[in-house]
């Protein structure tokens, strides 16, 4: 709710896009979790001067907005937001993206005896209507006897009643289901058919105009912190753990390790590329649903490899 | 104010996606006229709802507490909690207990409408010109005519002035309380827009559901304000002219 | 005729100063009493203190023999107050129809509608209070206490808001409702005309001791009327009041 009026807010801010000397700023679409953990890494690899200065996210931050208009100059989203964005003539692009496959499930519960997603029916299923995922499944399932509800934003529900699915990612809900002695079973959306890039880099296009140097160095740096974050996640886990207690060591390790699966299997490609296909595919998809009109994107606006290495 | 808003668009050339010009935002209330306006029904169904149940239940606890002088020394504290408590905060454990579902938006109403109701009628049961109550105690009227025939027209105008207070509290909480409960599979409300609209950047659309929702409040307001007003004056349970610069008719 | 003694009546508000101090006197059923004096000498105190709406502190009250605790125990009491004090959000008819409605006792549409027209208010039974100008609303007041026919009646400076002229048309409209039940009746009034014109006895009153301090008869005539109160007996009457009052002689 307090997005909505810090994006209007920003009105009166825009005017000030001009470029600050020193790195810029790059926003997170949530508070610090496992799936930002390769930009902390490049943060910490830097020798000399940091590529970005990372600000938190969450509920209410408007990334999208703030990259447009060049409040910051970086910033981290879902491939699915790029493609909003550009449907409403905010002029972003995706320059690097390191989850091939989306964290996004739906995590149900092992004692509901629902085995897959068709066999969904006469329960209560938990789903935001704020990103594409939510509308693109209910226009692709049928979920009879399906009560649709808001996403809790807590896992007390879940453990509550074995009738209760929820939206989730794979790297961070199982866990805590686990831990409070509940066997979750996670149907990867991706699996379903719709597979959004996920913590994408993007920046405005019209950064990528005056000063594509500077782009591409973020690029780069972003890569090679996304490469040895992968390796070992325990620097970049103890950053995000002091901005962001909730997240625990434990849950960390855990999100690292289920990350490995949600890499792109493709070894001869420059690490976080994207393709044509994937872009046209969601844009396809975000149009069927509704969330878009059609032919309003293309998918060579959204994205570009041009700075990968 | 509206030339204004226009105004401030083509000045600073703001993007539609950050704000939108007044015609952009009209044009998408035309086009989405069915979905705006259902959702308006929709929440509108739940505040009213809400704003009636808040009605009766402070009104029943307002009697109760004059009525028991130990009753209100010791829950009034508990109906200030209703006040102080912020909403947004709590709306997700009331889902707990009441669940999804358009009770579950009604309960979140109630909750956020309730206290100014509770407060009205304490005050306006308990605050007695002493000559009334010394007419009442004259001819032996008991505690119960009391009640019905001292304290409780008299308290009319206060509980109107609750009423006010929360008529505009409830659509807002019809809203928040939808963020945490939905109205169900399909149906939705202006919170529902609210979310769905700011999420997917559709600002344009996110305006309209904001202006609709204020358009709602303030609806409900003048229907409790104008409604009430006339018949309290009617009644005669509000007395005095309203203080305007015009001279007053006699 | 039993005989109603007030002993050495007291009371003060709180632990301030008193307001009242040994107010004695005797009155018999049916006599009318008047008390003048300046503000704040705890006329109305008194006269609460009779209704039983204030406690007895000090003093007594003493019905043929018998300690009471206010004079409703001489039968039905009723007070009309210094404002009309009307329930604004009942009409007129509904207004006087108070006392016997919270008494339980059925009300007689005739004889109500008989009091509206004797205190002049003919046709203004279905209006409100804020319909009213202030001479009416003390009619209304005065038929309000007339209604349920007391036995005990206790006036609080009544006319005090009223223009002259008002408060002459109201003292005769008083006195013809008096007339029928004859209530033992005690007035408050810094009108001392008034008080002369409307009792039996008037009593003046010093603010400085919260005592009485004289007191004087008016026995004749019984038949009052304007002819009298412009006469010079009336006039010898006022002077000494007014004296006493003024604490000489």
């Amino acid at each position: 709710m307090i997005r909505i009026f810090a994006s209007l807010g920003l009105i009166f801010l825009t005017g000030c896009g001009a470029p600050t000397s020193g790195p810029g700023v790059l926003s997170l679409n949530w508070f610090p979790e496992a799936e930002h953990g390769g930009f902390f890494q490049a943060v910490i690899n830097a020798k000399g001067e940091v590529p970005y200065r990372i600000e938190s996210g969450g509920p209410d931050v408007p990334v999208l907005q703030k990259v447009a208009t060049g409040k910051s100059d970086f910033g981290v989203v879902n491939a699915d937001d790029v493609v909003n964005a550009q449907s409403q003539g905010a002029d972003v692009v995706a320059l690097m993206a390191p989850l091939y496959t989306h964290p996004r499930c739906i995590m149900l519960r092992k004692d509901s005896g629902v085995k897959s997603i068709a066999e969904i029916k006469n329960m209560t299923l938990a789903m935001s209507s704020r990103p594409a995922f939510s509308h693109w499944l209910q226009h692709k399932y049928p979920f009879e006897g399906v009560k649709v509800v808001p996403y809790p934003g807590s896992i007390l529900p879940f453990t509550q009643d074995p009738k209760f699915g929820q939206q989730a990612y794979s790297i961070s809900e199982p866990f805590l289901a686990k831990e409070k002695g509940v066997e979750p079973l996670v149907l990867m959306v991706s699996e379903l058919g719709f597979n959004p890039y996920g913590s994408v880099l993007i920046t405005r296009r019209e950064l990528i105009e005056k000063d594509p140097e500077r782009v591409r160095k973020v690029v780069v740096a972003s890569q090679r912190g996304w490469q040895l974050y992968l390796q070992n996640g325990e620097k970049a886990h103890k950053r995000i753990h002091a901005l962001n207690p909730e997240m625990g060591m434990d849950i960390l390790a855990f999100g690292h390790k289920e990350m490995k699966k949600l890499l792109d299997p493709r070894v001869n490609h420059p690490f976080g590329t994207m393709v044509a296909e994937r872009w046209q595919t969601l844009i396809g998809q975000m149009t069927e649903c509704g969330l878009i009109k059609k032919d309003k994107v293309k998918p060579e606006t959204c994205f570009t490899n041009q700075f990968l290495e | 104010m509206l030339f204004f808003w226009w105004f401030c668009q083509w000045v600073f050339s703001l993007p539609l996606y950050l704000l939108p010009d007044p015609w952009t935002v009209l044009r998408v209330l035309v086009e989405e006229w069915q979905r705006i306006g259902g959702a308006m029904m929709l929440t509108g169904a739940a505040s009213v709802s809400g704003l009636v149940i808040s009605l009766l239940m402070g009104c029943l606890a307002g009697l109760a507490f004059a009525r028991f002088k130990w009753l209100e020394k010791g829950l009034f504290p508990y109906a200030i909690f209703f006040q102080t408590v912020p909403v947004v905060a709590v709306a997700p454990l009331i889902i707990l207990w009441v669940g999804h579902g358009f009770w579950g938006v009604v309960a979140v109403a109630f909750m956020i409408s309730i206290f100014p109701i509770v407060s009205g009628a304490t005050l306006g049961l308990t605050r007695i010109p002493a000559q009334q109550i010394e007419l009442f105690r004259l001819y032996g009227a008991t505690p119960a005519q009391t009640l019905i025939k001292l304290q409780i027209p008299n308290a009319m105008e206060q509980v109107l002035s609750g009423a006010r207070v929360s008529s505009g509290l409830c659509v807002i909480g019809a809203i928040v309380g939808e963020f945490s409960a939905g109205f169900g599979t399909g149906h939705h409300g202006l919170g529902y827009l609210i979310l769905f609209s700011s999420g997917q950047l559709k600002t344009p659309l996110l305006l309209a559901s904001i202006l609709a929702s204020t358009f709602l409040g303030f609806l409900i307001f003048s229907l409790v304000h104008h409604l009430g007003g006339w018949w309290l004056k009617k009644q005669r349970y509000v007395q005095g002219e309203e203080l305007t610069s015009q001279r007053s008719s006699t | 005729m039993s005989i109603i003694k007030i002993e050495a009546l007291g009371h003060a508000y709180g632990s301030g100063p008193p307001t009242l101090k040994d107010i004695s006197f005797e009155i018999q059923e049916g006599e009318r009493v008047a008390f003048v004096g300046p503000s704040g000498c705890g006329k109305t105190t008194l006269l609460r203190i009779l209704a039983g709406l204030l406690e007895l502190q000090e003093g007594s009250l003493v019905l043929g023999g018998q300690k009471v605790n206010s004079l409703d125990s001489l039968g039905r009491l009723s007070l009309v107050f210094q404002d009309a004090n009307l329930l604004p959000w009942r009409r007129v008819c509904e207004n006087i129809r108070l006392p016997l409605e919270l008494r339980g006792e059925k009300v007689d549409e005739g004889v109500l509608n008989e009091l509206i027209s004797r205190v002049n208010l003919l046709g203004t039974s279905e209006l409100y209070p804020d319909e009213l100008s202030g001479g009416m609303k003390m009619r209304v007041s005065l038929a309000r206490a007339f209604l349920t026919r007391p036995d005990v009646l206790l006036l609080d400076e009544p006319f005090g808001a009223l223009d002259e002229l008002t408060r002459e048309i109201m003292a005769e409209e008083l006195l013809r409702l008096w007339n029928e039940d004859r209530p033992t009746t005690f007035l408050i009034t810094h009108d001392i005309a008034e008080a002369i014109y409307l009792s039996d006895r008037v009593y003046v009153m010093d603010q400085k001791a919260g005592a009485l301090k004289g007191s004087f008869s008016v026995d004749e005539p019984h038949q009052r009327d304007r002819a009298w109160r412009e006469g010079v007996e009336f006039l010898e009457f006022r002077r000494e009041v007014s004296a006493s009052l003024r604490g000489e002689g």
